[in-house]
């Protein structure tokens, strides 16, 4: 998968592109390993075409780690991966615009 | 054609060079000194027949020359000259010395070395050369006639001669006082002879040359058998047999290194030590190797009981209450590795009550199989507390979030039946619905809003639904990686096949055939892709409301 990260101020937007899943997840963990003084962190997932629940796992501990430094913010979620968060209750502790 | 290679010894090699090295110089020390020795042997020769002829030309006086050419009588004077002729022929390498006196197209003949005295005192004339003997000059000698008449210093002239031989003549005039010609005072050397002593030169130093030849070559032979075959011989021996005698040692990681002890001071020092090097190195990764397949059959076993432990954990024999007739439950999984981090569970509450269980574990293999066991254990012990099914999940919840620094989380569904009303009261962390079969209808998903997933955020709470069940009616648990299997072109199996092949069933097909049904058309969905997921399905059905061993 790609990852891009765009950076301004405290302000963090991570662009997914392709499959979030078990081979692909650690490649996130470790792009966003330091967040040290980032408040606001947007998720694109426009070219996200799939995710599993090892990408899922990732996405949680985002949402544990920003809660505590800030914000975190899922947008452009396609309808596919918009299940996958209704199914397992993400929906519920994400913010999704 | 094919060319046959000959693996020739690195000796016959060097021989081979060594000899035509010292053939090629050999033929040119040969060549240039024979050439030197020549010059200089014929040199001194030919200083030799000039001294010679100068010496009797000194003793000779043109008076008495001319008085015996025009007299042609001996006296004792020209017995005297004779006798001093004879003692330098004598004395010296020369074959025939004689004085002429030119004239005409030939010469007189005055004196002859060939004029000998016998044991009485008598000479007598040896060839036809005696005094007044007139001999026509020829050859190279008729080309300097005029030269001979004027007087004049002649160089000394070689000559082949039928009679004589092969001659070299030395020259030297006697004059008058007016520089007029008197006479010439002649020597002949034999050209055989000083050829000889020039051929036994040769053979002389081309003996000595071969001979130096052998020994370079076997002395070079002698330093290359020491310094460089004998010690690479060993080499390639100790190379070719180092695996072979140390089979047994290599494979216990004991092999010790059979290069010897190589001293030649030179690249095949080196090249032993390098040797040396490689085997050392070969020992060292054989031993890595066997440490690391042992580490990994240890594992491999490891891994196996494990795989049988996380198996044996599930409820595995069917029918799991042979003296339950009220329902029907069949279950299997399918971990993706040796161990799974899905699984299923059913146990009975109490008489009334029956627990059904699905949930997967983010993640696979070992991480993902022992916060299984938390989980499955967690469940079923809060459950057989009476909690409600929410309760459970709650209290679960709680309990997993506790110190779960790896961030793993379990999607779960679970249900509990109250068996004599056919009441179903269930749960949802983030799990796949199950699908339910009315009877006489077709497999519709039994939706409701899931809660989040368990260990994931401490204060999540959850709700519980309820639906009633009607006899016959049919509930079919998995988990993702049925409609997440994906064939060899990367598409999924999908919930619509999955809801399809459910319903293409017969009614009356049995929970465990209908199981084994969407197990097959999974497996051939997949193909020869790498099955990516744990796979785990439940299947149950509501048989009846009474007990069947009191009622019946």
């Amino acid at each position: 998968m790609t990852i891009v990260k765009k950076q301004e101020g405290a302000a963090l937007t991570i662009y997914l592109e392709g499959r979030l899943d078990t081979s692909t997840a650690p490649q996130l963990d470790a792009e966003v390993e330091n967040l040290d003084g980032v408040t606001k962190l947007v998720l694109d997932m426009k070219k996200l075409v799939y995710l599993s629940s090892a990408g899922l796992r990732s996405i949680l501990s985002l949402q544990k780690r920003m809660s505590r430094q800030g914000s975190m913010v899922v947008r452009n979620v396609c309808d596919v991966i918009m299940e996958v968060f209704e199914m397992t209750g993400f929906t519920d502790i994400l913010t999704i615009e | 054609m094919k060319k046959k290679k000959k693996n020739q010894s690195f000796g016959k090699q060097l021989t081979v060079l060594i000899v035509l090295i010292s053939a090629v110089l050999g033929f040119a020390a040969v060549t240039v000194s024979y050439r030197v020795y020549s010059r200089d042997i014929t040199k001194y020769y030919d200083k030799n027949g000039i001294s010679l002829v100068k010496t009797l030309a000194s003793q000779l006086t043109a008076d008495d020359l001319d008085r015996y050419y025009k007299t042609q009588d001996t006296d004792d004077r020209y017995y005297e000259i004779q006798n001093f002729i004879l003692d330098l022929v004598d004395n010296n390498d020369v074959e025939y010395l004689y004085v002429v006196r030119p004239n005409g197209n030939g010469v007189t003949f005055l004196f002859d070395s060939d004029l000998r005295a016998d044991a009485d005192g008598d000479y007598y004339a040896g060839g036809n050369c005696s005094l007044g003997t007139y001999v026509k000059l020829e050859g190279a000698f008729a080309e300097i006639t005029d030269q001979l008449l004027a007087g004049k210093e002649v160089r000394p002239i070689v000559a082949q001669d039928a009679t004589y031989g092969w001659l070299m003549t030395a020259i030297c005039p006697v004059l008058h006082k007016d520089g007029t010609m008197a006479g010439y005072v002649m020597a002949d050397i034999d050209m055989n002879e000083v050829v000889n002593t020039q051929h036994h030169f040769l053979i002389g130093l081309s003996a000595l040359l071969l001979t130096l030849t052998v020994c370079a070559v076997l002395l070079s032979l002698f330093i290359l058998r020491r310094t460089v075959v004998v010690p690479i011989n060993q080499l390639t021996h100790a190379t070719e047999s180092f695996v072979e005698a140390n089979r047994a040692e290599l494979s216990e990681g004991i092999a010790r290194v059979n290069v010897p002890d190589i001293r030649t001071g030179n690249e095949v020092e080196k090249m032993a030590e390098a040797f040396r090097k490689m085997q050392e190195d070969m020992a060292a990764y054989v031993r890595s190797l066997i440490d690391m397949t042992a580490e990994k059959e240890r594992i491999g076993t490891e891994l196996s009981v494990a795989t049988k432990i996380q198996a044996d954990l599930l409820p595995r024999i069917f029918p799991a209450f042979p003296d339950r007739p009220e329902f029907d439950i069949y279950a299997e999984t399918n971990p993706a590795k040796e161990v799974g981090g899905d699984f299923y569970d059913f146990f009975l509450i109490d008489e009334d009550h029956l627990a059904l269980v699905i949930a997967d574990v983010s993640g696979k293999g070992v991480p993902a199989a022992l916060f299984m066991v938390v989980a499955k254990t967690l469940i079923k012990n809060y459950a057989q507390s009476h909690d409600s099914p929410a309760d459970v999940f709650t209290n679960t919840n709680a309990q997993m979030c506790e110190g779960n620094d790896a961030g793993l989380f379990v999607t779960a569904w679970m249900a509990v039946l109250e068996i004599s009303t056919g009441l179903l009261r269930y749960v949802n962390a983030g799990h796949n619905p199950p699908l339910l079969r009315r009877r006489g209808g077709t497999y519709e998903w039994l939706k409701s809003r899931p809660g989040f997933v368990l260990a994931g955020l401490e204060e999540t709470r959850y709700r519980e639904n309820t639906i009633q069940l009607g006899i016959g009616d049919r509930l079919f648990l998995y988990t993702d990686g049925v409609t997440e299997a994906t064939d060899a072109e990367e598409k999924l199996f999908g919930e619509e096949r999955l809801q399809r092949n459910l319903n293409d069933f017969p009614d009356d097909a049995s929970v465990r055939e209908v199981l084994g049904g969407i197990k097959r058309a999974v497996d051939a969905f997949v193909g020869a892709a790498v099955q990516f997921d744990d796979i785990t399905m439940l299947g149950f059905e509501y048989r009846s409301g009474q007990g069947g061993a009191g009622n019946d």
